[in-house]
């Protein structure tokens, strides 16, 4: 993508003005979008996205500039562009000569060298057992893939090439009766290659949410209340990935904007409660074997029982935090700047069986599955929508319910976790933030939160 | 080559495939300011360039490919997989190009330098502004500046050709206010298309009087209330379901107003029209992403579904004429400029002539919490709750839930407060006869 000497020519352009730091971020992504509605193949749709976003610190802030110009000229003039908004003392550095290159093994096989028949016959597969479902007057599928190569440069002397692969199918089932619609949905996907169709069970996925929308048919509105709450496995994860994950990174921490920051060594939830950011297991969804500014990936425990353990700290941040960076810099691609994001974050399993959770329980919901929420790290204040959600009895999952959302605020609901099962599982899903729309995994056992206010009909 | 001469040579060579073809060349040059507590902490520059080409076979059947790089091994990969994968398109709809021939090429426009210094300036008196207002008011959280230059080309081969440019300057404010009780964290932002037009300290007035007056927000019990949702929350539910109005969802069973054109789907006080001729610069709009002009559309009348918006292919689907509503080359359908007719009253005589009446003016999660196929929502939500025109508490810790077709039938009247939102869509607030509010047991 380039060579050394002129990397070197890019940054020398970019801190002709001074600035302690300088990077420069190539990237040449590829990928591919397929649609199925009616059970035919709508679009397919080939995206190509390449060019370079070059970033320098100095006096305390970050100065970026992106490009699609790849060419010497267009990286030059992105550089000089950026250095004309700095005045700041000079360093000297120098760039690698040689450049460190990761590469996958032989086992991953790359979608971008998968013929569209076969794609396209994963979907046609996905539409026929979907097809004739009770009450499914629509299935729509989504396959989706991107081959996404990067090379980092920086004065630090990072000269580093990587390429990540990602594959995901979507399905949307819209069921109808007597004038009402219902719709479920499921997205599994990995960073893996298109191997990874040979172990998953795609027409489980496909029952299962024909069946979930077509059920949600005959479920009568959530109640409303406080209440207590299990929480599945899985996606179920998102609530600690809302409600605690994003105020543990060093983008609201560094400013004081975190309910979290200013608390390591204190207890900060439940004992029972330890949680986790790992970039590195292979095929995970959210995993990259190095972060967006070169560093290596690895385990990062964030909460050991119930003590704060670390933040999610990138290269800018830890300068202002006196912290080291944890490898947890992350764009959505070239043109955002990079900043902390999570990558695999999970509660790690705990002892408790599922069925002493739910038959101590009394009353309340058991919520199988979340459907995405958010969160203002500022005051804690998170939300979720429950996509799947029961009513529990006498200590009995019952009905299922429809449009149950859970609110709180971070800090009390991990104070409020009672039971921790031995469980664990992750999900995919895609994270929204300053830095842009990046992969990552949620996860968690299944825990019990003792009480939190659930929305749904009064 | 300038992106004129590049739409030509790329017609040309889809035109020797054999294909019939309509493009998109966009460019957007932009520059920003973030600040964090009022430091500034980010300085950003953009400058970027996205292709769009939809490919027609002779069958009516499309392909679209895209790349934010217009490098000639770029170009030569998308034209090399159009051919390879629109064999592999199956579904039936007949795409079809505007085939009128006008050449509507608007001045380029661009950024002066200097402007930034001038909104660095703006922000930068804003943030002391705001923190002398109220000593309850602790901090500027986030705030940041932007301004950007945008043009956008289509053409096809059937010799069309239009563009359009548009400059965007935009201030954005996150406040926190504090006291001994209760804290509150609240965003607001402002944008024009004129520097001097921006009106930040506007915006520091409007967020600062609503962040005190939230303070002290306490949940209420749960149960059905009368409501009114504020203008700009209307705007935010309106862009949230807009889809509903889609004749390409309602085509494809993703929206309930399949076959309602012709029936009442609303109280009798509903009007929405989309209209992006009649409106101030930033938001008008002569015609749609595949150069078919752009029209005044009532879609609901006195209560009824007059029509939904098309496209070239949904409305020749169905024998009707487009309603200048297609969107991404045509492979989606979206309003230009949608709004809902005000009534006549202010919003506090609305207040006024109920007896008991909750005022949301904060909801959150639409993105995850809100439907758009069954219209279900359950919202985290704020607000007022008011007595006898009195206001008794502001209101916070509670959700919000129905349907959304549903609440347009439950729209009993609305005020002559229109609010016109960023996405391009305006909205009074409106009294509804009930909402279901989840709160305290």
């Amino acid at each position: 993508m380039i060579n050394s000497s002129l990397a070197k020519k890019v940054l020398s352009a970019a801190l002709k003005n001074g600035g302690e730091f300088g990077e420069i971020f190539l990237e040449n992504t590829s990928s591919n979008h397929l649609l199925l509605m009616d059970s035919k193949i709508k679009t397919i749709n080939n995206v190509v996205q390449r060019g370079a976003g070059i970033r320098v610190f100095a006096n305390d802030r970050v100065f970026y500039a992106s490009t699609s110009d790849l060419s010497e000229q267009g990286l030059l003039s992105c550089a000089s562009m950026l250095s004309e908004a700095i005045n700041s003392k000079k360093i000297s550095f120098s760039i690698a000569d040689k450049k460190t290159v990761l590469s996958l093994d032989n086992s991953y096989i790359y979608p971008n060298t998968v013929d569209t028949s076969k794609k396209i016959a994963i979907l046609k597969n996905m539409a026929n057992v979907a097809c004739g479902r009770e009450n499914i007057v629509q299935f729509i599928a989504r396959y989706s893939d991107k081959t996404q190569n990067v090379c980092i440069i920086n004065t630090e002397g990072k000269f580093i090439e990587d390429t990540r692969i990602y594959t995901r199918i979507f399905c949307n089932a819209v069921a109808e009766k007597n004038g009402l619609t219902q719709t479920a949905y499921a997205g599994p996907g990995a960073s893996l290659g298109f191997e990874y169709f040979n172990n998953i069970d795609l027409e489980s996925i496909v029952l299962n949410t024909t069946t979930l929308a077509n059920n949600l048919l005959a479920a009568k509105p959530c109640p409303a209340g406080k209440m207590p709450v299990i929480i599945d496995n899985n996606f179920g994860g998102v609530i600690f990935h809302e409600a605690c994950g994003h105020s543990l990174e060093a983008s609201a921490v560094a400013y004081g904007k975190s309910e979290f920051a200013g608390k390591l060594g204190q207890q900060i939830a439940s004992t029972c409660v330890t949680a986790v950011d790992d970039g590195g297991p292979e095929g995970l969804w959210g995993s990259i074997k190095i972060d967006d500014e070169g560093e290596e990936t690895g385990k990062l425990v964030l909460i050991e029982n119930g003590i704060l353990k670390n933040y999610m700290i990138d290269k800018f941040h830890s300068k202002m935090m006196n912290m080291p960076a944890t490898g947890s810099s992350r764009r959505q691609n070239y043109t955002y700047a990079p900043t902390s994001r999570m990558r695999n974050t999970y509660i790690a399993a705990g002892s408790d069986k599922f069925e002493d959770m739910v038959s101590s329980m009394g009353e309340g919901l058991y919520a199988k599955s979340l459907g995405g929420g958010s969160v203002n790290p500022e005051t804690g204040e998170f939300n979720f929508n429950v996509s799947e959600g029961y009513i529990v009895k006498n200590g009995k999952i019952q009905d299922l319910v429809r449009g149950a959302s859970l609110i709180g605020k971070g800090s009390d609901i991990l104070m409020k976790i009672d039971m921790v099962s031995d469980c664990l599982a992750q999900d995919p899903g895609m994270c929204g933030s300053s830095s842009g729309s990046v992969p990552v995994t949620v996860g968690q056992p299944c825990i019990r939160v003792s009480e939190i206010v659930v929305g749904g009909e009064a | 080559m300038n992106i004129r001469d590049m739409i030509n040579n790329i017609i040309s060579k889809i035109k020797e495939m054999g294909y019939s073809a309509l493009l998109n060349i966009s460019t957007s040059n932009s520059a920003s300011l973030v600040y964090n507590n009022a430091k500034l902490s980010k300085s950003s520059i953009n400058n970027d360039v996205k292709l769009n080409i939809k490919a027609i076979n002779d069958k009516g059947r499309a392909i679209e490919v895209s790349a934010d790089n217009l490098s000639q091994e770029t170009i030569e990969f998308l034209l090399k997989s159009i051919d390879e994968n629109l064999k592999y398109i199956e579904n039936e709809d007949v795409n079809i190009l505007y085939m009128g021939k006008e050449k509507q090429l608007s001045k380029e426009l661009s950024l002066n330098e200097g402007e930034l210094s001038v909104l660095k300036e703006k922000i930068e008196n804003i943030h002391d502004y705001i923190l002398q207002k109220d000593s309850r008011i602790k901090s500027v959280t986030g705030s940041s500046v932007s301004m950007n230059s945008y043009s956008s080309y289509i053409a096809n081969t059937e010799g069309m050709e239009k563009s359009v440019s548009k400059n965007i300057y935009t201030a954005y404010l996150g406040l926190f206010v504090q006291d001994n009780k209760d804290e509150i964290v609240l965003y607001d932002f402002c944008y024009s298309s004129k520097l001097e037009d921006l009106d930040i300290e506007f915006i520091a007035d409007r967020i600062s009087k609503k962040a005190l007056d939230m303070l002290y927000g306490k949940s209420i019990a749960s149960g059905n209330y009368k409501c009114i949702i504020q203008n700009d929350i209307m705007c935010e539910l309106l862009h949230k379901y807009s889809g509903i109005f889609s004749s390409e969802n309602a085509q494809n069973g993703l929206s309930q107003f399949k076959d309602s054109e012709g029936k009442p789907v609303a109280s009798k006080v509903v009007n929405l029209i989309d209209d992006s001729l009649n409106v101030e610069d930033i938001f008008k709009k002569e015609f749609d992403d595949e150069g078919h002009p752009c029209q005044r559309t009532e879609l609901i009348k006195d209560g009824m579904l007059n029509t939904l918006l098309y496209n070239l292919k949904t409305s020749h689907k169905i024998g009707k004429k487009s309603t200048g509503n297609a969107y991404e080359l045509g492979s989606s359908v979206k309003y230009n400029y949608m709004y809902f007719q005000p009534g006549k009253k202010s919003l506090q005589e609305l207040i006024e002539c109920c007896e008991e009446v909750l005022l949301i003016n904060e909801v959150e999660a639409l993105h995850s919490g809100a439907n758009e196929v069954s219209g279900d929502f359950s919202l985290p939500a704020k607000g007022f709750l008011y007595k006898n025109g009195k206001l008794v508490q502001a209101v916070k810790g509670i959700t919000i839930s129905g349907n959304y077709y549903d609440l347009l039938k439950r729209v009993e009247e609305f005020a002559n407060d229109t609010y016109v939102s960023h996405y391009s869509l305006a909205s009074a607030s409106c009294l509804l006869s009930s909402m279901s509010i989840a709160g305290d047991n």
